[in-house]
């Protein structure tokens, strides 16, 4: 009798686990697919957008000459541009699109922000000019530089533990794994300057957080606003409205337009697309954790284990069998040797298929779909640069400089060329998207179009930049740079270089956007349609696998009873 | 059920030896398909958890060198300037008067004890354009290469301006770039025989240096400092400093900004004034790389007024109806003692190291200057971009080019 009882319950344990298991790892999976993937997948096109409304407006200085390009050109040929400039609305749809992509993340990751309203109306308004401010010379508040969490202290993967903690008051320094995200980058530096209050108040929050009002004092401040989202929500408006002045001033033919589109951008890639990046980190993390539990080597020693039990007992029982009565075989007891041998393998088979499957999804999607969505932003980056360069009219060797860093984060130096690759340091995002086997089913033309781009690029840089004097080079030695080789430039470089990276340029760079679109977009349907098999592998045996192991149970206690009813 | 039911009639059967052997067999021919599967199912477990990682060319970007965001400068390490050159220069930089390019109280440089608006004597007569004096820089622009690289703000109206509907640079600077260009090449199609090049107040002593360009017209104040790196011409425009306000806002001097933020682009001198000679309660300088920054800043009440020369600020409220420029004494008269608030504008020019010829370049654009203010055609420019700011009327100033003449 003890013997059917711990037969029974050594089956059911059993049949118990691996039914938990497998739910488990169906259920992930599919988390896989519709929360962290769909997560992530948000949190890109967050950023995609808003670096496209960024290089949106930092194109519209050249608003008066948009129509100029083609001020040669027929009259058709014109008012087909004029058609075209006219119907081009990609400021107003990417605001849109990030405002949309805002909310869905609030829809899919409603623990990201705790819905405190008591506490966000305590907050102060946003300062839109906080990052002019910090420009004090040494006698400023204290703080003022960024903490030592400053920009990349944001970045860390915010779920370093366990998924969803009540939300409770985060401590400074204490990364919950809700909502307090960013609140350890903020923590760095409010907590040093927390007193310091004033017009340097949103100093001590680094770059990347602003938010805090200039007038409301340390302690309202550092709540709210330092979860992503609401950051984003409260300054997606307010760099619009940053822009629209802008375009406001521009249309008036005020020069210091320029000035208020370098401020919305210096706005936007200081605060807003940091805290976009730590929703990116936040949702890869998430993407991490749910590949670690729907293929958790725990799940699979605690089958494994059972299952080992279960057979044993199996088999032992059966030698007993054997041993004390002359009946060699118990039928009933093989079938449930069978019935739990064919779960066994079934198991096997399933999540080993589950797994190469993910592994694939990973493989050939999820990092591609990564990748290419970073060099997305790389490139909106890099056009943004390019936009501002121009409207310093070639005085924007930062803007150079910095375009050079992020071409080289794509891989490709400024002039279009592949860098050679470096072990030690990291390589491009696009170039490893493209050697990578599954580069194959990226668009052929992705690779030339950014280098078609890059090309015009440069010739306008060259265009714009003026060379050492040649009579002075000579005379200082041999090795310098000749005569600006037959380069005669008139002033009118600058409409040159204008129109120049107007026509062709901007062609040039929307087939790169749309190309690296459909790279992302197919990407990532890969990825969903991976992740969706592997859970499909699963599906099966979540009936099958309890449904043997019953089986099997039946047959041991069908084929037991009779013996047992013998001994008693 | 039906094992159990057909297992007895199995059973009583005699020939149980002939059933053990195969059953025997049995139990350890399950065991093997057993471990096996154990094992691969361990190895399953073994190879574990999959992982999927952002790839690290994914995840962003480190720091550029060159900072991500714009104004980047406007950041506390600005003082110091990236550019060596700005260091005299900038805000902080009041040890500046201890070395050698300290001016004077009586208005002269330390450096070679001449006044600092003192320069070459303009050359007369002014050769002919097109035929430039023999084996001097200036032929070699005319004739070899053909054009010369003048550095011009471009931002900051009236005196550099680049209007966007039409593609061309206008103002005041720009129209004595001309005048000198025009003097080198004749007057017919200048702009053409110009490569101009936008600069900002950090960048101009350095490009001067690395020989980018030829020479600067760009609102760049005589000062025994910058003398000593560059070669400047005559005084082409007197500008004084001014402070931009908000209307009615209640700020009537400098005295009413101790404490109080005062912007000002990188690299002016104006910053450095203010530093130097404190009033009683000095006001924040912040600096921003640009003029027109200071007016969004102050548009954001990030700052509560902009120092900066008459002719810039002007340009600032032309664009921005609710402020207004106060006068020069809103400084105070120990601010405005001994020239203080003076911001003589000369071209700049590069030191090449061949005295002689560099002398004789300072001495043709002192030549073009004074040629240019008897015939009228600096008035001309001062009343098309700088009169309509200042509201007042304009004299060359051509006492500098007489004397220096003389």
């Amino acid at each position: 009798m003890g013997l059917l009882a711990l037969l029974v319950l050594v089956l059911g344990l059993f049949g118990v686990t691996l039914r938990g298991v497998v739910a488990h790892r169906l259920a992930a999976t599919d988390d896989l697919l519709t929360r962290q993937g769909r997560a992530l997948a948000t949190a890109q096109d967050l950023r995609a957008a808003l670096s496209q409304a960024d290089a949106a407006a930092a194109a519209e200085v050249f608003a008066p000459v948009e129509l100029l390009v083609d001020r040669e050109a027929p009259a058709a040929q014109q008012r087909q541009r004029y058609d075209t400039v006219k119907s081009d609305v990609s400021f107003e749809t990417s605001v849109a699109a990030s405002a949309r992509g805002v909310l869905d993340l609030r829809r899919l990751d409603p623990k990201l922000c705790p819905q405190d309203v008591g506490d966000r109306l305590v907050a102060g308004a946003v300062d839109p000019g906080a990052d002019l401010g910090q420009s004090t010379d040494g006698g400023g508040p204290p703080g003022a530089g960024p903490g030592p969490g400053g920009q990349s202290g944001g970045l860390e993967p915010p779920w370093s533990d366990a998924p969803p903690a009540p939300p409770h008051p985060a401590g400074p320094g204490t990364v919950t794994s809700d909502g307090s995200v960013a609140g350890s980058a903020g923590s760095a530096g409010s907590v040093g300057s927390a007193g310091s209050g004033a017009s340097g108040g949103a100093g001590s929050s680094g770059r990347a957080i602003v938010g805090e009002g200039t007038a409301v004092g340390g302690s309202a401040a550092a709540g709210p606003t330092s979860c992503p989202l609401d950051l984003l929500a409260q300054e997606i408006p307010v760099y619009n409205g940053m822009v629209e002045r802008a375009r406001a001033n521009n249309r008036a033919g005020l020069s210091i337009g320029e000035a208020n589109l370098r401020a919305a951008s210096t706005m936007m890639r200081a605060e807003i697309l940091p805290a976009t990046e730590i929703l990116v980190a936040r949702y890869a993390a998430a993407v991490d954790r749910g590949y670690q539990d729907a293929t958790g080597s725990r799940g699979e020693w605690a089958v494994v284990l059972t299952a080992a039990v279960a057979l044993g007992v199996l088999v032992g029982v059966q030698v007993l069998l054997v041993r004390r009565t002359n009946r060699l075989v118990n039928p009933g007891l093989l079938v449930a040797t069978g019935a739990v041998l064919a779960a066994v393998t079934w198991t096997a088979v399933a999540f080993g298929s589950q797994q190469s499957r993910l592994d694939t999804a990973r493989d050939v999607s999820y990092r591609p779909m990564t990748l290419l969505a970073r060099s997305k932003a790389l490139a909106l980056e890099a056009r943004v640069d390019e936009n501002l360069s121009l409207a310093a009219l070639g005085n924007g060797l930062r803007f150079d400089e910095h375009f050079a860093w992020v071409a080289r984060g794509l891989g490709f130096d400024p002039s279009g060329d592949r860098l050679p690759p470096e072990p030690v340091t990291r390589r491009g995002s696009l170039v490893v998207a493209l050697d990578a086997p599954a580069g194959a089913g990226l668009p052929a033309d992705l690779e030339e179009n950014l280098r078609a781009w890059l090309r015009i690029h440069e010739s306008v840089v060259r265009l714009l930049a003026s060379s050492p004097d040649s009579v002075v080079a000579a005379a200082r030695g041999p090795g310098d740079t000749g005569p600006t080789a037959g380069d005669p430039r008139s002033s009118d470089a600058f409409g040159a270089a204008v129109t120049r990276t107007l026509g062709p340029g901007t062609a040039a760079f929307t087939r790169l956007l749309d190309s690296l679109d459909t790279a992302v977009d197919t990407a990532r349907g890969r990825f969903d349609t991976e992740v969706h098999r592997a859970s499909a592998q699963l599906r099966g045996l979540r009936l099958a696998g309890p449904a043997l192991v019953l089986a099997a149970i039946i047959a041991a206690v069908a084929g037991l009873w009779p013996r047992l009813r013998e001994f008693l | 059920m039906s094992a159990p039911s057909e297992a007895p009639p199995i059973a009583p059967s005699g020939d149980t030896s002939r059933r053990r052997r195969p059953a025997r067999a049995r139990v350890p021919a399950g065991r093997v398909p057993l471990t096996v599967l154990l094992m691969l199912v361990l190895g399953l477990a073994g190879c574990g958890t999959a992982r999927s990682p952002l790839p690290i060319e994914a995840g962003p970007l480190p720091a550029s060198p060159a900072p991500a965001g714009p104004d980047e400068q406007m950041g506390p390490p600005d003082p110091g300037g990236p550019g060596p050159a700005s260091g005299a220069d900038t805000g902080t930089g009041g040890g500046a008067g201890a070395d050698g390019g300290a001016t004077r109280p009586d208005g002269t440089c330390q450096a070679d004890g001449r006044p600092v608006r003192s320069s070459e004597p303009p050359l007369t007569p002014l050769p002919p354009p097109g035929r430039m004096p023999a084996g001097s820089r200036l032929r070699t622009i005319a004739r070899d290469r053909g054009y010369l690289r003048i550095g011009i703000v471009t931002d900051a109206p009236p005196a550099g301006l680049m209007n966007w509907r039409t593609l061309r640079l206008e103002g005041f600077d720009v129209g004595i770039a001309r005048a000198v260009a025009a003097a080198v090449f004749g007057p017919t199609d200048v702009d053409s025989h110009i490569q101009f090049r936008a600069v900002t107040t950090t960048d101009r002593e350095d490009l001067l240096r690395s020989n980018m360009v030829d020479m600067l017209v760009a609102t760049m104040t005589i000062t025994c400092e910058r003398k000593r790196q560059v070669r400047f011409s005559s005084v082409y425009y007197e500008a004084t400093l001014r402070l931009l306000v908000r209307q009615d806002s209640g700020i009537t001097g400098l005295a009413a900004l101790a404490g109080r933020p005062v912007c000002t682009s990188a690299g002016s001198t104006a910053g450095e004034k203010l530093t130097r000679r404190p009033p009683a309660q000095a006001p924040k300088v912040v600096t921003l790389p640009r003029i027109a920054d200071c007016l969004v800043a102050l548009q954001y009440g990030d700052v509560d007024a902009i120092v900066g020369d008459d002719v810039l600020l002007a340009g600032l409220a032309a664009q921005d109806p609710y402020t207004t420029v106060l006068g020069p004494e809103a400084f105070g008269p120990a601010f405005a003692a001994d020239g203080g608030l003076d911001e003589p504008y000369g071209i700049a020019m590069p030191i090449t190291g061949d005295s002689a010829d560099d002398d004789l370049f300072v001495s043709f654009v002192n030549g073009v200057l004074r040629s240019i203010m008897v015939d009228g055609t600096w008035s001309q420019l001062y009343d098309e971009w700088l009169r309509p700011g200042l509201r007042v009327a304009g004299q060359p100033p051509l006492a500098g080019l007489g004397a220096a003449a003389r």
